[in-house]
């Protein structure tokens, strides 16, 4: 049987939504503040800031100093070296719970869309279920009950975020399920799940891809949530973690401000980044 | 239009016993019980398991369900672990602060974000455009709570013109004084809100809206027949834009429960968010499935109401 390959212009679509990224600003802006903290993710292990779990009697709550230049928090940890240390595990949890959402919630969607009838049904109120739910205070259950180990929030946070891409993946499979090259290929004997991931996913899965994208920064605020609550790995530097403490002392800003900052700035460019995609894609695939 | 009604709110009965399952099945994944901490400090073994026995901890899983099914259906949810009072009372007696807040936070957004969305949308290319929408971006990027812990730094700690927490200071003001009192308390809730859950996607959404229905061919129709900008703007393009600006108010009561929670826990404000928080960190189950339960409905049902407003409005969908 001849390998028939999948007639998605993958890599053209790749070469021409990079092409125009230079004239997209917002993009462009997301992307380099992205790779700025990438590139302080991969090389804070190699840069010689202060340990960010050495402890000092003499700094506690200290103002930005010389010394610390964003200050220390209430055990005397420099508060510097915690922010560029949380980069890693934010940017790790978010990217992972994003992963997770983007693998759950695509298998479930293009499951449904494709198979339809009863299946459908079924996964469309499962669907509908994780949409009602506040997300958030359904993590916080989990959280207060399960533990608090970083990797299995991530998880978790995936696992919650999962419907939005469902319901994209599935109006997308739906559309696809209909057109002529997927058709064709059916005839010719692909069987369910080739057409599925040969030729329906690699053409339809861009606007999933985007709104993953926003989920990385949607996943790194809720986690930044519950670490404030309390309810974070405490054997990790997030930066939840650092304005849990901030929170203790109400007048010193330097734990608020600094982490606070640090979330925003790469929430702001995944949203940029995410946004950008999907307006670029969104013509192209008419 | 009564049978679409009727059609939805059936299909909202699986969604809520969906709900109720999942958060009671999550509940009772953890292993061991309150029956320890119920029955105190001091308690003799006996009386942990007499206290098991008591509240049924000891019967499997799916016969509590249905038991709290059943109970549910004759309204009786349950007795707050934490407070020894109905859950139902604890629950009810604190919603009103939340209504307070969530409310005016609402409309505040929406009174802030569609004109900004609107004039983002008719100054087009424009740095005004790009100021207002990357404005937009930035706040929904903030957590909730660092823009409320800060506001409250400058404002309370700071300044020292408002007050940091809670709903009242002045425990023995009534009629004027204490309407003000409540709503000097109210202002640094509420515009944490509004300004990072409810402006941010009220402008994203309006500029999109009106952006996309300025590109349809009626549009370019009207202009043509003679129709000055304003008038196209007002008898076309903003009605058809304002569609999926309704839809999207319905789906967003969730963020709107979620900022909420926060919200009410950074400034201490005595509402169904802090109390779910609470209840959480105090393993008090019956107020929790409460909430839980309480919440879903409301989201269903604002979505149904968003839904027949919809349908009202956009009569190519009465007619399918």
């Amino acid at each position: 049987m001849q390998h028939i390959v999948s007639s998605s212009n993958t890599s053209t679509l790749i070469r021409v939504g990079m092409r125009d990224l230079r004239r997209d600003k917002w993009g462009l802006l997301g992307l380099c503040i992205l790779l700025s903290f990438v590139v302080i993710a991969l090389l804070v292990p190699y840069v010689s800031v202060d340990d960010p779990w050495e402890q000092s009697t003499t700094d506690i709550i200290a103002p930005p100093s010389w010394n610390h230049p964003f200050g220390a928090d209430i055990y005397g940890r420099d508060v510097f070296s915690r922010v560029l240390w949380g980069t890693r595990v934010s940017l790790g949890l978010g990217v992972l719970a994003a992963l997770t959402s983007f693998l759950v919630g695509t298998v479930l969607g293009s499951f449904g869309g494709y198979y339809g009838g009863f299946l459908d049904d079924v996964i469309t109120r499962f669907i509908d279920l994780f949409i009602i739910i506040p997300r958030v205070i359904l993590l916080i259950l989990v959280a207060a009950l399960m533990g608090t180990e970083v990797w299995y929030m991530a998880l978790f946070i995936g696992l919650t975020m999962w419907a939005s891409t469902a319901r994209i993946a599935r109006a997308q499979v739906i559309t696809f399920k209909e057109r002529g090259f997927v058709k064709a290929a059916a005839l010719l004997g692909a069987g369910d799940i080739r057409l599925l991931f040969l030729h329906i996913l690699p053409n339809g899965i861009f606007p999933a891809i985007s709104n993953t994208m926003l989920q990385v920064g949607d996943a790194i605020l809720i986690e930044a949530g519950l670490s404030f609550f309390g309810l974070g790995d405490t054997n990790v530097a997030s930066w939840g973690q650092i304005i849990n403490m901030g929170m203790l002392s109400i007048s010193s800003w330097w734990l608020v401000v600094f982490p606070g900052a640090a979330v925003a700035l790469t929430v702001l460019a995944f949203n940029l980044l995410g946004d950008s995609l999907e307006r670029r894609l969104k013509p192209r695939l008419r | 239009m009564p049978t679409y009604v009727t059609r939805r709110l059936i299909q909202s009965v699986p969604s809520v016993i969906l709900v109720i399952l999942l958060t009671f099945v999550i509940i009772n994944l953890v292993p061991g019980d309150p029956s320890a901490t119920l029955a105190g400090e001091f308690a003799t073994p006996e009386y942990v398991a007499e206290i098991r026995k008591l509240y049924g901890f000891d019967r499997p899983v799916h016969e509590r369900l249905l038991i709290y099914i059943g109970n549910m259906l004759t309204g009786n949810l349950g007795r707050s672990f934490f407070y020894k009072v109905p859950a139902t009372q604890v629950v009810i007696e604190r919603i009103p602060a939340t209504i307070l807040l969530v409310f005016p936070s609402i409309v505040l957004s929406m009174v802030v974000g569609l004109p900004l969305g609107i004039f983002a949308a008719r100054k087009y290319p424009s740095r005004t455009t790009a100021a207002i929408l990357f404005q937009a971006y930035v706040l929904f990027s903030i957590p909730i709570f660092v823009f409320g812990l800060l506001l409250m730094m400058v404002f309370a700690v700071y300044f020292r013109i408002l007050p940091s927490s809670g709903m009242i200071g002045q425990f023995y003001a009534t009629g004027l004084e204490r309407a003000v009192d409540v709503l000097r308390h109210l202002v640094l809730p509420m515009l944490t809100l509004a300004l990072i859950s409810g402006v941010p996607p009220f402008v994203r959404l309006t500029y999109s809206a009106i952006t996309e229905v300025s590109k349809e061919d009626f549009i370019t129709t009207a202009r043509a027949i003679g129709l000055d900008e304003d008038a196209v703007f007002r008898r076309h393009a903003f009605r058809n834009a304002m569609l999926p600006v309704v839809t999207i108010a319905g789906i967003w009561m969730s963020s709107a429960i979620t900022g909420a929670v926060f919200t009410e826990t950074v400034f201490s404000w005595p509402g169904i968010g802090s109390l779910l928080f609470d209840s959480i960190l105090l393993r008090d189950y019956t107020v929790i499935m409460f909430i839980f339960v309480l919440t879903a409905i409301s989201v269903i049902v604002v979505s149904l109401i968003t839904d027949i407003i919809y349908e009202r409005l956009d009569p190519r969908i009465r007619l399918r």
